[in-house]
């Protein structure tokens, strides 16, 4: 696995609530923080697919992220955030509940992903990091949302 | 049918009457006779008329014939009138005859003359009417007229006279028969009256006079004092029947007087023997009545003394027996009363000492009632007193309800204030919650440019360092700020829940003040029936009060009636005692009779008179206050 070697210590990650739970992204993959403006929906596009939105003339689409994960989905309000996230070279509006903080990566805090016999939730999660009051989920965001998957969406 | 049995004026009507028909039918005939001579002479008259009409038509042919033959010889035209109005006459008389002969030979007779003379007209005269000058035609007509023109006109004329007088000559002999018949109708009638009249007075005689000869003869016997004389004629019921019954009854009268004559001197010899009988009676009855007198007059002097024991033991006469009898009876019978009187003397006196001891019982029921009266007089004034503290009880409950209502009432104010204030408190929380937003929106925002601060800071790399310290400072006070609108906007929230429950709360009081409003009013009409209810004890209690005045009145009565009852037995007493001293002075044959005591009756109470103190105060409780009377009548 190539992916401990990218997330080195001295890393800073964003943690979003998604339905109640913590995930941490890499900040670097991360371009802009904005609140939910309602997007345009597009025909014939897969479930998770918000639609899409104008960010300062380009187009972007937008992912409900919970539905994404597998978990249940929730309706977007104003505390909603779209977090815009640079996948590959293409950027991608990422819906989460909320954001909670930005966590410097320390030396130890990150675990590996706990074995439960599927290879998708490896594919998906690159680590656990354990905070006081809270375990935070590393997800692979170039796992998550693959290159060609956004093409697609798009 | 006896004749005897007729009286004398329907003798005499029916004998006149007779004769009166028979002259009546005499006068008949003969009248009938001279009708029918009268009528045969008109008709006589009438035959002479046509015989002379006959006549005169025979004289106008004549006429006519010479009428023409002068025209024809001379030729003068007034011959020509002449001829023509004889022949008028003719016409006429011929019409006239036809028209009232009575008989029919007679009417063919004239007809067949008509005919004739209008024929020898037509043929023999009319020709030479209209002869003209002609000497030659005059000739030949003088010829012809000169010849036997009227032969058979003078036939006709002749049979028509002929037939005329032979009904003359029947009529005569018409005439003749009728004479003959009144004659023998004056002559038979006068003989068939005189004889009727010959015949009645010989009746009437035989009839009529001489039962009145024989009457006569039997009265001046009888008026000579015969009195056996036979009177004939009784049987008749004539007048001379009636008078042979009044002519009886004085024979009869005359025979009844001889007897009573006799009968009058026997009465008088019986009366005489009577008159001396009696006289010899009555001297033997004068010497028994002064027996029994005596007698008498010695019970009745043992009776003044008011011994009722004496009777009287001698017998009297036997017409005087009874009138012993009578008196030992009366004075039997007076002892006996006089007994029964003593012994009813007794119960009297008994009886009114039982009244005076009931006199007494009846006082002391009095006073009793009297007391009981009072003690009623006392229980009213509690009643009074009782009804007073209700009527003020009553005002004062309205009054404390009035406040309490007016009480509401500026609760209900407060109420509605407080809701008003309530409501601009919620109308600031809202602002406030605006505000809220905002800076929560702000904060938010100022969050999201803290973090992509960050993020761009961490792009940076190193020389972000600082800068990306610098974001998180602003973030953490984003998120303070977040933080303390959140808790604001919760305490604003909590400040808004408290003010609806207290708006709630206002609205209930607010409620539930209308309802006291409500109730209250319902009491003020349940105090006001109270108050109702008082006035109306007040009214009956002042016929309570009536009727307790009643009540003393009728025991005052009561306490004079039984005074009156003591007196009253007192005099019974009394009077019973002079009574048994009375009934003391006769003699009984049961021993003397008993003298009663009299037993003083006690004193009859004086009734006292409790009763008046509580009318009194009754009165003045009830009447004399009329303040009371008005606060009741507020109610």
């Amino acid at each position: 696995m190539t992916l401990d070697n990218t997330i080195a210590a001295g890393r800073e990650l964003i943690v979003v609530e998604i339905a109640a739970q913590r995930f941490a992204i890499d900040i670097m993959t991360v371009r802009e923080i904005r609140g939910w403006t309602a997007s345009t929906r597009l025909p014939h596009a897969p479930g998770h697919v918000l639609g899409m939105i104008n960010l300062r003339g380009q187009v972007l689409p937008v992912i409900d992220f919970a539905a994404r994960l597998g978990l249940s989905t929730s309706e977007p309000n104003a505390a909603s955030v779209v977090i815009v996230a640079e996948i590959g070279d293409r950027l991608v509006g990422l819906l989460v509940d909320a954001v909670c903080d930005i966590l410097t990566l320390q030396a130890g805090m990150l675990q590996a992903t706990p074995e439960v016999g599927s290879p998708a939730v490896r594919t998906f999660v690159r680590g656990v990091i354990t905070t006081e009051d809270a375990i935070v989920t590393l997800l692979a965001l170039d796992a998550v949302i693959p290159e060609d998957e956004i093409l697609a969406a798009a | 049918m006896n004749l005897n049995n007729i009286k004398f004026s329907t003798k005499l009507i029916a004998v006149f009457g007779v004769m009166m028909v028979v002259i009546l039918a005499a006068n008949a005939v003969v009248f009938y006779s001279l009708e029918k001579v009268d009528r045969a002479t008109q008709r006589n008259d009438v035959t002479y008329d046509l015989s002379m009409d006959v006549q005169n038509v025979y004289r106008g042919v004549i006429e006519q014939q010479n009428a023409v033959r002068a025209f024809v010889m001379g030729g003068d035209p007034d011959f020509l009138d002449t001829y023509r109005k004889q022949g008028e006459v003719v016409d006429k008389g011929l019409a006239n005859f036809i028209a009232r002969t009575a008989s029919d030979e007679q009417r063919a007779r004239a007809q067949r003359l008509s005919g004739v003379i209008k024929e020898w007209r037509a043929k023999s005269l009319e020709p030479y009417v209209n002869i003209g000058d002609d000497p030659l035609a005059r000739e030949a007509a003088m010829l012809a007229l000169s010849s036997r023109n009227l032969t058979a006109v003078r036939k006709e004329a002749q049979a028509l006279l002929d037939g005329q007088a032979a009904m003359q000559e029947t009529r005569v002999q018409e005439t003749d028969a009728q004479v003959d018949v009144a004659r023998m109708g004056i002559f038979g009638g006068a003989a068939i009256a005189m004889l009727i009249a010959g015949a009645s007075g010989w009746l009437l005689t035989a009839l009529i006079a001489r039962p009145v000869v024989a009457m006569t003869g039997a009265m001046r016997k009888l008026a000579g004092g015969d009195n056996s004389v036979e009177i004939q004629g009784r049987e008749r019921r004539d007048e001379i029947g009636e008078m042979a019954a009044a002519v009886q009854v004085f024979k009869e009268a005359g025979i009844e007087k001889v007897r009573l004559e006799k009968e009058s001197a026997a009465q008088r010899e019986a009366a005489e023997a009577e008159r001396a009988r009696n006289e010899a009676l009555q001297a033997r009855a004068a010497q028994e009545q002064a027996a029994v007198v005596d007698a008498t007059a010695q019970g009745l002097e043992a009776l003044s003394r008011g011994d009722l024991t004496y009777r009287i033991t001698n017998a009297f006469p036997a017409d005087y027996e009874k009138l012993r009898n009578d008196f030992n009876g009366a004075i039997g019978k007076l002892e006996d009363t006089m007994q029964s009187v003593v012994h009813n003397a007794h119960g009297i006196h008994n009886g009114s000492r039982e009244i005076t001891s009931a006199a007494d019982d009846m006082a002391r029921r009095t006073e009793q009632q009297a007391a009981g009266i009072e003690e009623t007089a006392a229980a009213l004034d509690e009643i009074t007193a009782t009804v007073r503290k209700t009527a003020e009880g009553a005002g004062e409950a309205r009054q404390v309800m009035n406040s309490t209502k007016a009480g509401a009432e500026s609760g209900g104010q407060v109420v509605r204030r407080a809701m008003t204030a309530m409501s601009g408190v919620e109308a600031s929380a809202k602002q406030i919650s605006q505000i809220i937003g905002v800076i929560d929106e702000i904060a938010f925002q100022t969050n999201l440019l803290a973090l992509n601060a960050g993020v761009e800071a961490a792009r940076a790399g190193e020389a972000g360092k600082g800068f990306a310290v610098v974001a998180s400072e602003v973030r953490a006070l984003a998120q303070r700020s977040a933080e303390a609108a959140k808790e604001i906007k919760g305490l604003i929230h909590d400040s808004t829940e408290k003010v609806d429950e207290g708006v709630r709360l206002v609205a209930d009081t607010g409620s539930a003040l209308e309802r006291i409003i409500g109730e209250v009013a319902q009491i003020n009409a349940l105090v006001t029936e109270i108050a109702q209810a008082a006035q109306e004890q007040a009214t009956g209690l002042q016929q309570v009060n009536a009727a307790v005045n009643q009540m003393d009145q009728v025991t005052q009565q009561n306490a004079a009636m039984v005074e009156e009852s003591a007196a009253a037995s007192h005099a019974l007493a009394k009077e019973a005692t002079t009574l048994s001293d009375l009934m003391a002075q006769f003699r009984l044959s049961g021993g003397a009779s008993r003298a009663v005591a009299p037993t003083p009756a006690p004193a009859a109470a004086q009734p006292r008179n409790p009763v008046h103190a509580a009318q009194a105060k009754l009165t003045q409780m009830i009447t004399t206050d009329p303040h009371r009377v008005d606060e009741w009548a507020e109610f």
